[in-house]
């Protein structure tokens, strides 16, 4: 096979949609992840394809094991998501979604720091993207505060990289450890995309805001282009064992606080990239294999989970816990596909989670870590608790409250259907997965012992539920986190300094006043591009673009600039 | 229904409750299953008894707070 950046294929997917007639877009869809995936495969382990960029010697293709795992689960989560939306999508948001998958495509196969950057700044623009053609003017909203983490964060890791070019005159990725000022900004920079707390809260502010079948796109690639940086450039760090727990308990919490599913789910991933981080920190091949298959298993069981809950948000009309309820009788299927996926993800025996995340918790045992093994444990016991409990009780089960549902195309329904029976024979039979790992795989997960621990902790957790299920009941609330910091913080201080300075009545005068109506003139071409974008395909969220509120733009081109001005200052 | 599924969990857990002496100490069988109790409830609890009064906010928090 060619040593063709796989990357290259979803771009010309991407052009193939402007030049074909609408009728075959499904086909390019379909037919795109299909070719990456042979490519994938085909690429020889050790295949490198060098090149010169403005006189820097560059890899653009650095292919081997590790970046083999992730580029077949990219190019399987591709065909899935891309199956589920054929029926969904628009031209606009198709393209964006193969460019934004392309580029992470070329993030796993980067060969160092400067081809990576390029990658990593292409996928966070398309995903922006990806999110504003949700349609809507939240969607509009939370995919610029996405756009604008996302730049901030690779703002800090263009910083990193030259800096440690100044300082090393080495562009190459390779592990790395934290002794120099460059490798802390490119850890922060891998931080922002992995969702590390407290940089992740970008993720439940904007995946739930992209259309049904935009969120399940999303769900695979950026996250886990963050967990193979991780693992590429900093394996065995300690401080990710900690930053990986905290952030495994942190997004379960939350997930118990939540209301509407794809919110819900947006922080079970913080959850599960925590027992990738924590693995990608303790740093044994059993760990890594561990963060690898986890991330593998994530990406498909996520998508179905995610598939489920868009699935629910068609055909009902809303995805919100509380105004939901016995739906298992109008959606049979729906519930059964979306169970596989939460026994999945819960780690269920015979489910993918079981044999993929046992393998980072063995790991922390065989360190002698106990605390991150109890810590892990009890994420696995929230995630079986807010999954399969809460989402399923309140949404199929519990009060029936009438809600009508729509049929969903049989599109949607086969691609669950092909993710349900992945996740099954990963679970069954684990010995082709073990063999994509970066490392020989040394693992049993069906032993007495592991069965035996996680049946018991899954059951009692289940009791656990039932004994307090009214407590744990949803409510219709929106739940604060770190984004507060550039959603409410700005305002509330515009608010007091109105009340200082300005006389009721009067607009607040100065630079200030002056940003705002330059930023508001500058959102009329983003409105038009939404409207381009946007997906007309959800009942509950019209197609309406409403112009993004200043006070945002300005505040997020005040973080933008300190970035510039700390780059400025550290070269 | 919802007593005979606990009574049904319950001794599924004991069923299995086989002592493995590795890893996080295993101070008695069932060790697990204890867990997987105190920790729901112990994740419930601080979830809905702590965190909800702290930082849960009406939906249209940011909206009402652009709004002012």
């Amino acid at each position: 096979m060619i040593e063709l950046p796989t990357a290259v294929i979803f771009f010309v997917g991407a052009a193939l949609l402007g030049l074909l007639p609408q009728r075959a877009h499904g086909a390019v869809m379909l037919g795109v992840p299909l070719v990456a995936l042979a490519h994938v495969a085909t690429l020889e382990v050790g295949a490198t394809l060098p090149a010169t960029f403005f006189g820097f010697d560059v890899e653009v293709v650095r292919a081997d094991a590790l970046s083999r795992a992730f580029g077949v689960v990219f190019a399987m989560a591709a065909f899935l998501a891309g199956l589920y939306g054929l029926r969904l999508m628009r031209t606009g948001e198709r393209a964006a979604v193969l460019v934004y998958i392309g580029s992470a495509m070329g993030v796993v196969y980067a060969g160092d720091l400067l081809t990576l950057f390029a990658f990593w700044e292409i996928k966070a623009i398309t995903s922006a993207l990806v999110i504003v053609a949700g349609g809507t003017r939240w969607s509009a909203q939370a995919g610029l505060r996405y756009l604008y983490v996302h730049v901030a964060g690779g703002t800090v890791l263009l910083a990193g990289v030259l800096v440690h070019l100044g300082t090393t005159g080495s562009l190459a990725f390779e592990a790395m450890t934290l002794d120099s000022v460059a490798t802390w900004l490119i850890l922060i920079g891998f931080a922002v995309g992995a969702a590390i707390p407290p940089l992740h809260a970008w993720i439940a502010d904007a995946y739930p805001q992209a259309s049904v079948a935009g969120t399940v796109f999303l769900s695979a690639f950026t996250t886990k282009a963050g967990v193979y940086v991780l693992a590429r450039g900093f394996p065995g760090v300690e401080l990710l064992v900690w930053l990986g727990v905290i952030m495994a308990l942190y997004g379960v919490v939350f997930a118990v606080l939540e209301n509407e599913i794809r919110r819900l789910l947006s922080y079970h991933i913080v959850s599960q990239v925590g027992f990738m981080v924590a693995a990608v920190g303790l740093g044994t091949e059993l760990a890594l294999n561990g963060a690898v298959a986890h991330a593998f298993a994530h990406i498909i069981y996520k998508g179905l989970l995610l598939m489920g809950a868009g699935a629910v948000l068609y055909a009902a009309g809303t995805s919100r816990l509380t105004e939901l309820g016995g739906l298992a009788r109008r959606q049979p299927w729906v519930l059964v596909l979306f169970l596989i996926g939460a026994f999945s993800i819960s780690g269920v025996p015979l489910f993918s989670g079981f044999v993929s995340k046992e393998m980072s918790i063995e790991a922390a045992a065989l360190l002698d870590r106990d605390v991150v093994e109890a810590g892990l444990k009890l994420a696995s016991v929230g995630t079986f608790l807010s999954i399969t409990m809460k989402v399923t009780w309140f949404a199929w089960f519990g009060t029936d409250r009438g809600v009508a549902v729509r049929p969903v195309p049989a599109s949607m329904l086969a691609a669950m259907g092909l993710a349900a029976a992945i996740n099954i024979g990963i679970g069954l039979y684990p010995a082709p997965f073990y063999d994509l790992m970066p490392f020989a795989v040394d693992f049993a997960p069906y032993t007495v012992g592991q069965v035996s621990t996680v049946v018991q902790l899954l059951a009692l957790t289940a009791v656990g539920f039932w004994l307090l299920v009214d407590v744990a009941a949803p409510k219709r609330a929106l739940t604060l986190d770190t984004d507060w910091v550039y959603r409410g913080l700005p305002a509330v201080l515009a608010r007091r300094r109105a009340r200082v300075a300005v006389p009721a009545g009067e607009p607040a005068p100065g630079p200030v006043a002056g940003l705002r109506h330059a930023a508001s003139r500058g959102l009329a071409p983003l409105a038009a591009l939404q409207q381009r974008l946007a997906v007309p395909s959800d009942p509950a969220r019209p197609n309406r673009a409403d112009v993004v509120p200043s006070w945002e733009l300005g505040s997020i081109v005040l973080v933008v600039a300190v970035a510039l001005l700390g780059i400025g200052i550290l070269l | 229904m919802s007593r005979a599924w606990i009574a049904a969990l319950v001794l599924l857990a004991i069923a299995v409750a086989v002592d493995v002496a590795r890893g996080v100490p295993y101070l008695f069988p069932g060790f697990w299953a204890a867990f997987g109790l105190a920790g729901a409830a112990l994740l419930i609890g601080l979830a809905k008894g702590v965190l909800k009064g702290l930082i849960q906010r009406p939906e249209d928090h940011y909206e009402a707070l652009r709004r002012d």
